[in-house]
């Protein structure tokens, strides 16, 4: 083999491999692209607002504790799926509260003190689980979202805590992008929380005395 | 030339038996009396959302909706009415019998805002879509030269409902009318998958949607 023959061997070797190299990364970046897409996570943020509540106010005064935590609550029910719930479901408890309570004050930090005769209510995010149909082989995406109510009384000492489950669901997962259908399933479920709220609210065993005071306080 | 013939002749008998649903609609009045709804007088009709396993499709809900909406019958949207009542009408607490429902008009702040509404009637509809396991096969396949599907397959599709007719007023049942729709759907694989679809759920609708409309409309 002459020299020159050899260097144009070495170029074309160099050429193949350049080639082939391209070639390999090309795939390896398609099978990362691949796997990353399968491992993504859904970020899901329900948008819905309550409509106005057609209900009563209870007479009484109370305090509304939505703290950052609450405010800023996202979880991750499964390894797939992270749900920004905090600024929906602090306008959804807002809405009801103030659509239950008649002189209802929203604060976001711990008071120092309550008026006389004065509740505060602190919801709390408890647990959120999310169904798909290929896990229950129903044809709905499903939510559960789990929410406590502590009640203190007017020496910011707990009264009760009590428990409040809500559940949304799909009409059917027809054309509908997994992300978007936890979306609507969780927008259901906290208009789920908002009528168990205004249904069960005047219910609650240990605010029994909360109400008659206030009653009494208001009466002539 | 014969084969091919044939493959038409067939795909022509099951498009055209694939394009019938047999829908089968029955009424029971509770009275002789008209539904009478005056001017300016609402109706709303509202899907079931309670049960487990279904629930009424918003979009049937809508079909019907525009089927009965005429000059002398105006319709609420169904979300702008559960919305304007919120949380009577939510699945966790809709009134599924008369005297739930006059429980409910108990309380002067919902007849207050029913009245506003000027809502006369009440058309609760509850049922769903469904389709059978899909029978015969049909097999794709892709390569370099192209590719194609072939083989057959057919499901069967029913949409079965029934609406119920609430007078607010009188706080009764003024009628139901149910809706059966059954056909069947075809596949045809002929390199290209050919779609013979039966559309059970827009006949379902239309027989429902004409049934309470000439129920309203005398």
């Amino acid at each position: 083999m002459t020299e020159r023959s050899a260097s144009r061997q070495i170029l074309a070797n160099t050429v193949v491999n350049s080639a082939a190299n391209s070639i390999a990364k090309a795939c390896a970046t398609l099978l990362l692209a691949i796997l990353g897409g399968c491992a993504s996570v859904s970020q899901i943020t329900p948008l819905t607002t309550l409509p106005t509540p057609v209900i009563a106010p209870l007479d009484g005064a109370a305090t509304l504790l939505l703290d950052e935590a609450f405010r800023t609550e996202t979880r991750t029910p499964n390894k797939s799926t992270q749900i920004e719930l905090g600024a929906a479901h602090s306008a959804a408890f807002t809405t009801v509260f103030r659509a239950l309570i008649a002189d209802l004050s929203v604060v976001e930090d711990l008071p120092e003190s309550l008026a006389n005769g004065q509740i505060m209510i602190r919801p709390r995010l408890r647990e959120v689980q999310v169904a798909a149909p290929s896990e229950t082989y129903l044809n709905v995406y499903e939510v559960w979202l789990k929410y406590s109510l502590q009640f203190y009384d007017d020496q910011l000492q707990l009264i009760d805590e009590w428990f409040m489950p809500a559940y949304g669901k799909t009409p059917d997962n027809f054309m509908l992008a997994r992300s978007s259908a936890i979306e609507r399933a969780s927008d259901t479920a906290l208009r789920d929380v908002g009528a168990k709220l205004l249904i069960d609210f005047q219910r609650i065993p240990s605010l029994a005395q909360w109400r008659s005071d206030s009653a009494a306080a208001l009466a002539p | 030339m014969s084969a091919t013939r044939s493959l038409a002749l067939l795909a022509a008998a099951l498009w055209l038996a694939g394009c019938g649903a047999t829908t089968t609609v029955d009424e029971y009045r509770s009275s002789d009396n008209p539904i009478i709804i005056s001017g300016g007088e609402q109706l709303a009709i509202l899907g079931r959302r309670d049960a487990g396993h279904y629930e009424t499709d918003r979009e049937f809900v809508d079909c019907i909706g525009s089927k009965v909406a005429s000059e002398q019958v105006r319709v609420v949207a169904e979300q702008q009415f559960i919305d304007a009542i919120y949380p009577w009408f939510e699945p966790r607490v809709a009134p599924k019998t008369l005297g739930r429902l006059r429980r409910l008009l108990d309380n002067p702040l919902i007849e207050q805002r029913l009245e506003q509404l000027n809502l006369r009637y009440l058309v609760w509809v509850d049922g769903s879509t469904e389709s059978a396991q899909p029978s015969g096969s049909m097999s794709c396949a892709i390569g370099p030269g192209g590719g194609g599907c072939f083989g057959f397959a057919q499901w069967e599709k029913s949409s079965i409902y029934e609406a119920i007719i609430w007078d607010l007023h009188d706080h009764t049942e003024r009628g139901r009318v149910r809706v059966d729709s059954q056909g069947t759907s075809y596949l045809i694989g002929a390199v290209a998958p050919i779609p013979l679809l039966t559309p059970v759920k827009s006949d379902a609708c239309a027989g429902l949607g004409g049934q309470l409309r000439a129920y309203f409309e005398g």
